[in-house]
């Protein structure tokens, strides 16, 4: 009987659906355009197209998901009805966006772009009562006049309602007393505590990511609905799994309460699949490309292990949830070229999208993007484009170029194509570099694995410039989130702060709150019907020097700990401080904020197929040539991906086409096939 | 132009001296040990050419923009260029010696090679949390009061640090370890500038990117020049007033700048500011000149990066023995309140040449800064922590409430009341959105805040006069807009007096501080009544201030807008006012 095991990634552009044969390794896949409008009718046509086949739902072993959902209704400001309670006296908080950064480069001074408040102030209650910072209650909460307070509640059309009252995380009564008094009035409102969303110090992330979680659940648990609904109908009625920003996945019953996890879906999944990729060939440090129509993202690997970040940047807003480290760039093959008023050639912010789309696309487009530069230098086949689907148009694409770009700056075309493709390559490499040299990482130590439509069409000139000796582009670089699902574990973050000076705090009160952490963790994984001995914990102290801004996480190894771990942590606290900021300072003293559990649960990896070394010779798979520029115009040799075989070897100039990309190789740069069937790109010890 | 420069290869060179400033801040600001650099990141990056023109600056703190420019005048005169060798870092803070802002702000500046000839200069200014100088309850007379002073020096030499200059600087800081750690950030992040220029000069050759650079401020002169042109001709001023400088409090402190344009030429003359302060408000001209730089670049074109093209054209001009230009010596520990302030006088004077840009005043800078000894430790602790204000209303929008005016918008941001609390005795029993506070118009100027301590041990508040010394000439509005109300500081809901330098506090004593908002634009009484009752459902405008500064009747009941009462209310209003 066979083992299905299914992925299905929603992408701006398209829907991904990755299914493996659990027993074979064999892989089927298939990609269909995205539904915005409604986004479970893409996944659904996907899945009928594979089960089409005569296949059988109850051979379904595993079914992951990852989803735009939660994003799109953040960043299109399509949440619910939110109110939000906080304690009274203190409006200032929310107010007082933290910012994050300003990603256009200009600022307007005068009018200073904070991020919009998800709630307004009209919509906020106030509540009389009053923590301190040990959790001792200074002012009970006075529930005679908050349930004359929250009588505005009803008949508001409020859906969902936010709680962050100051000192919750380090004692919940009194929001969770709020959730029994709301729901006396609204009923039918869901309730989001910041004490379950975030128990942690600091009261605007904790306030601003429970708002943003209450403000997108509603829609996502409309989507999780659906969804499901429309599984069951057609007989799937495995648990859906979904990714979070943290790289794991969880049950959609488990996210229904943190959806705010959910935001970086599938970005995420696309890391975890260059991890994995990374594994199985031996490269345990890797850096993620993945690049689309709008944006490219850059994920960064460590000892096989995907780095993460406490918090992160959603559009404007600061989240703070684990999440793998993405650095987002607003490049990617639809950013426009245009000359600013200096008369210097610029590209990008601004994208030409999947609509209109770049000028090659004859569907509106006008302004010459990247995709057109690609076109241009005849890097990109006009008629296989998504496997011939879709033609590009080359002369609107050289005349775009031509009239906006070359003209104006009196330049040759070819200079101009070159020169946006330069100039795109090199706000591409100063974003790898941020995240890898301003990080203390060397990036000639790692591997860069390019995904994604346009990824492997630029990875090669990146890695050039960046001196990464080796890029890897994996089988299928359009399908990569939907593998990464594949490859995914079950993983929940849990965190608590508890503020001690870690001197003062006894081993065996460390011991106790780990142990209470995982009870709950342990409960919880144990009604999604994961029996206990699956289930994996992992410890982490986040530790600080006085008055520092900024905690560092330490691993707390040992089930049963000691006081002489505490030197060990402190140690490694040192350590860190000097890895990450170049300074140590032992003779400070050290407070413990946060306890960290992260609880797993491994689950079993498919088999990967490999395949025999068939030989160095790729002529089988050669095309034919075409004109194509690399310092000067090159008869390049163009090969057909499907039928190249491990251990083929090719010498740029040359490139190589496929269905959902195409992989440009220069000169002085070799490539072979590996027995996985991914692409090596070996690049010349160093350009002059 | 020997080598070929074209658009493409510029716009290279334009990106990666942008990163090479970005990674800079990253690596100042993860370094940096005190609180002051790693909470507020008050500090900043810059690239300067071999002549000492700025290249590149970050643009996130618009308060440093021209600090790097400014110590092209004096480094010569300390360092002939053949005096310079690779290694070598220069450490200065003299506000006379090297325009720097105050003697806590030290400048770290690094001469880059490339194949023995000098290239650049990599320089990072990042505030100190101390360097001495007098303690909250006194204000300095003069500079030497102010702490320890550096003229432009060697503080490494041929790539070793010189000792000698590291003990001095640590013998003269209350928290020496703190210091240095800093100081050794400012040098590492001017390090891995220094490498990534010659790296860039590796790639392009070193003529290429002199040529580059010198285009690149060429161009923002040009992007500026035109801007001017497109901007009318003509002369306008304007003035702004301090309460007092912390020392004569009976006599107020006017700065004036009187604008002339022509063509594509701008001068600012501020010799009718004020004679220079006892106290130490003054502030040097190499700060105010920056205040010009950010006017011109919020009011016509923000998307220009600032480089050495502003200094270029822009042209100042000042009186020596003034507030804003003082004779070597005189105190400038305090610069905040003035400066900020100028800041706001440029942006009115300007926005009398381009009206649809006009804004009304921010409210400035600001912050709290309490002391005490701890009970049980008997350890002397400092709490201080900067507080937002609000900017100004425009023709188009109401002003962006609770954030930090001109200089430090967007950067600078009160800390976490979680931490202060569990850290410090006190408690924060209150943080509001300070009702009314904004100045009314049909665009109401951005709120500040009320933030309430209760100490919970003996303590002492530092206390500088009256909302940032704005209290007699508050933030403005333009345009018929009203006046913010701007801050201060009570103690048990009593107000202390602005001659107090610092107020005493027992446990269970509230200080409250109010905080400066921002001023409207056009007349109150055009508001939409509909916004105004928004902003009264908001929590911004009370049913009071609706009625009395905007003319709109509201039933406190329904709330909802009586139209009729208003009608009249607002004729009522309009006739009076004529």
């Amino acid at each position: 009987m066979p083992r299905l095991r299914i992925g299905i990634d929603i992408g701006g552009t398209f829907t991904d659906l990755c299914v493996l044969e659990e027993q074979t390794g064999e892989v089927f896949n298939l990609k269909v355009l995205s539904t915005p409008a409604e986004l479970t009718r893409g996944v659904m046509e996907a899945l009928d197209g594979f089960f089409a086949d005569g296949r059988s739902p109850d051979d379904v072993t595993f079914l992951f998901h990852a989803t735009t959902v939660a994003t799109n209704s953040l960043l299109e400001r399509k949440g619910a009805k939110t109110w939000l309670l906080i304690t009274e006296g203190f409006t200032g908080v929310y107010e007082t966006s933290e910012l994050g950064e300003v990603r256009t480069g200009s600022y307007d001074y005068l009018s200073y772009p904070k991020p919009p408040m998800l709630v307004a102030q009209r919509d906020t209650i106030q509540i009389p009562e009053r923590m301190d910072f040990r959790g001792n209650v200074l002012s009970p909460l006075d529930e005679a006049e908050t349930r004359r307070r929250l009588a505005r509640l009803r008949g508001s059309g409020v859906e969902s309602v936010a709680v962050c009252l100051l000192f919750s995380f380090m004692n919940p009564s009194h929001e969770q007393r709020l959730r029994e008094l709301i729901a006396e009035v609204v009923p039918e409102a869901q309730v989001y505590l910041s004490c379950e969303t975030l128990p942690q110090i600091r009261e605007y992330p904790r306030l601003a990511t429970t708002v943003v979680n209450a403000y997108i659940a509603p829609v996502v648990i409309r989507y999780i609905h659906r969804l499901e609904l429309a599984l069951a109908a057609r007989g799937l009625r495995r648990p859906l799994y979904i990714m979070q920003s943290n790289g794991g996945s969880l049950t959609s019953g488990a996210l229904r309460r943190i959806p705010v996890q959910m935001i970086e879906s599938g970005p995420a999944a696309g890391v975890l699949a260059a991890a994995h990729i990374g594994r199985m060939t031996g490269h345990l440090k890797v850096i993620s490309f993945d690049m689309g129509g709008t944006t490219a993202k850059a994920g960064i690997i460590e000892a096989g292990e995907p780095r993460i970040v406490p918090r992160f940047q959603a559009g404007e807003w600061l989240i703070t949830t684990p999440s793998l480290d993405l650095v987002e760039i607003g490049s990617g093959g639809g950013s426009i070229a245009w000359i600013d008023k200096s008369g210097m050639l610029k590209v990008g912010p601004q994208s030409a999208g999947a609509e209109p789309g770049p000028a090659c696309y004859s569907n509106g487009g006008q302004a010459p993007t990247v995709t057109d530069a690609d076109l241009t230098l005849g890097w990109l086949n006009p008629d296989f484009f998504l496997g011939g689907k879709f033609k590009l148009d080359a002369a609107a694409a050289t005349n775009a170029i031509a009239k906006q770009i070359a003209e104006p700056l009196g330049l040759e075309l070819i200079e101009a194509a070159n020169g946006i493709i330069r100039i795109v390559n090199s706000q591409m490499v100063e974003a790898l570099r941020l995240v890898t040299v301003s990080r203390g990482e060397d990036p000639r130590e790692y591997v860069l694995v390019a995904f994604g439509g346009a990824g492997p069409v630029h990875a090669a000139l990146l890695a050039e410039e960046l001196k990464i000796p080796r890029v890897l582009v994996p089988a299928s670089p359009g399908l990569a989130a939907a593998m990464g699902l594949l490859v995914s574990d079950l993983k929940r973050d849990y965190i608590q702060t508890h503020f001690a000076e870690l001197e003062k705090v006894a081993a065996g009160e460390v011991q106790r709150r780990f142990e209470a952490m995982e009870q709950v963790a342990q409960e919880e994984f144990e009604a999604q019907g994961i029996s206990p001995e699956q289930i994996r914990h992992g410890r982490a102290i986040d530790l600080r020097y006085s008055i520092q801004k900024y905690e560092l996480p330490v691993t707390v190894a040992g089930t049963v700990l000691t006081e002489t771990d505490k030197i060990g942590w402190r140690r490694m606290f040192d350590e860190l401080h000097e890895k990450h900021y170049g300074s140590r300072a032992e003779d400070q003293r050290v407070e413990l904020v946060n306890y960290r559990l992260t609880t797993k649960v491994i689950l079993p990896k498919p088999l990967v197929s490999e395949s025999a070394v068939q030989g160095e010779r790729p002529d089988a798979a050669l095309k034919g040539h075409r004109s194509a520029y690399f310092d000067g115009w090159h008869d390049c040799p163009i090969y057909d991906r499907e039928r190249l075989v491990c251990g083929n070897r090719i010498h740029g100039c040359a490139i190589i086409e496929q269905m959902d990309s195409t992989i440009v190789i220069h000169p002085r740069q070799a490539a072979q096939v590996d027995r996985f069937g991914n692409i090596i790109i070996e690049l010349a010890a160093e350009k002059k | 132009m020997m080598t070929k420069l074209d658009p493409i290869v510029l716009e290279l060179i334009h990106s990666k001296v942008s990163s090479i400033i970005e990674e800079m801040r990253v690596v100042l600001f993860h370094s940096g040990y005190s609180t002051v650099l790693r909470e507020s990141e008050d500090g900043s990056a810059g690239l300067l050419d071999a002549q000492l023109r700025t290249v590149a600056v970050s643009k996130k703190l618009p308060l440093h923009f021209g600090s790097f420019s400014a110590i092209g005048e004096h480094l010569p005169r300390y360092y002939r260029t053949d005096e310079l060798e690779e290694g070598d870092i220069i450490l200065f803070n003299h506000p006379y010696a090297g325009n720097v802002t105050h003697p806590s702000d030290t400048v770290v500046l690094m001469p880059v090679f490339a194949h023995g000839t000098l290239v650049a200069f990599t320089g990072t200014l990042a505030h100190k949390a101390d360097l001495g100088g007098p303690q909250a309850s006194t204000a300095a007379r003069d500079l030497w009061e102010e702490g320890l002073v550096i003229p432009p020096t060697k503080y490494y030499v041929r790539g070793a640090v010189n000792r000698e200059v590291e003990r001095l600087v640590a013998a003269n800081s209350r928290i020496p370890v703190e210091t240095l750690g800093d100081l050794r950030g400012q040098v590492g992040a001017c390090r891995v500038g220094a490498e990534r220029m010659q790296e860039l000069c590796g790639r392009f050759g070193v003529e290429i990117i002199t040529a580059g650079c010198a285009e690149l401020m060429a161009r923002v002169a040009g992007q500026l020049r035109s801007a001017l042109k497109s901007m009318p001709d003509g002369a306008h001023e304007a003035d702004g007033a301090l309460d007092h400088d912390v020392i004569s409090f009976d006599r107020s402190l006017r700065v004036h700048v009187s604008v002339t344009k022509k063509g594509s030429d701008i001068l600012f003359d501020f010799s009718g500011s004020d004679q220079q302060a006892r106290g130490p408000v003054n502030v040097v001209p190499g700060l105010i000149k920056n205040t010009c730089y950010f006017g011109l670049m919020a009011m016509t074109d923000a998307s220009l990066p600032f480089n050495h093209g502003f200094v270029d054209v822009v042209k100042t001009r000042f009186r020596e023995g003034t507030i804003v230009c003082p004779r070597p010596g005189a105190p400038v520990s305090y610069y905040v309140p003035l400066a900020y302030l100028t800041a706001d006088v440029v942006l009115k004077a300007l926005g009398q040449f381009i009206p649809e840009r006009a804004v009304g005043s921010s409210g400035g800078g600001g912050g709290v800064r309490i002391v005490g000894t701890g009970s049980k430790s008997g350890k002397p602790w400092v709490f201080m922590e900067l507080l937002d204000t609000a900017l100004g209303a425009s023709s188009k929008q109401d002003g962006v409430s609770l954030i930090h005016g001109t200089l430090g918008v967007g950067q600078f941001r009160p800390g976490p009341i979680e931490i202060h609390e569990t850290e410090f005795p006190m408690r924060i029993v209150r943080f509001d959105v300070r009702a009314d506070s904004g100045g009314p118009g049909k665009f109401r100027g951005g709120l500040g805040c009320t933030r309430e301590y209760q100490l919970l041990e003996d303590a002492a508040v530092r206390v500088r006069g009256k909302g940032e010394m704005r209290s007699k000439v508050p933030p403005w509005g333009v345009f018929g807009g009203k006046p913010a109300r701007t801050g201060s500081i009570a103690v048990n809901g009593v107000e202390v007096p602005e001659t107090a330098r610092e107020a005493v506090v027992k446990p269970g004593d509230i200080v409250r501080v109010n905080m400066n908002a921002g001023g409207g634009y056009g007349d109150p009484l055009d508001r939409d009544p509909e916004l105004v009752l928004g902003d009264v459902l908001d929590g911004y405008v009370t049913l009071h201030g609706a009625r009395d500064d905007y003319g709109v009747v509201i039933d406190s009941n329904s709330l909802t807008i009586d139209t009729k009462a208003t009608r009249s209310l607002r004729e009522q209003r309009r006739a009076q006012s004529l």
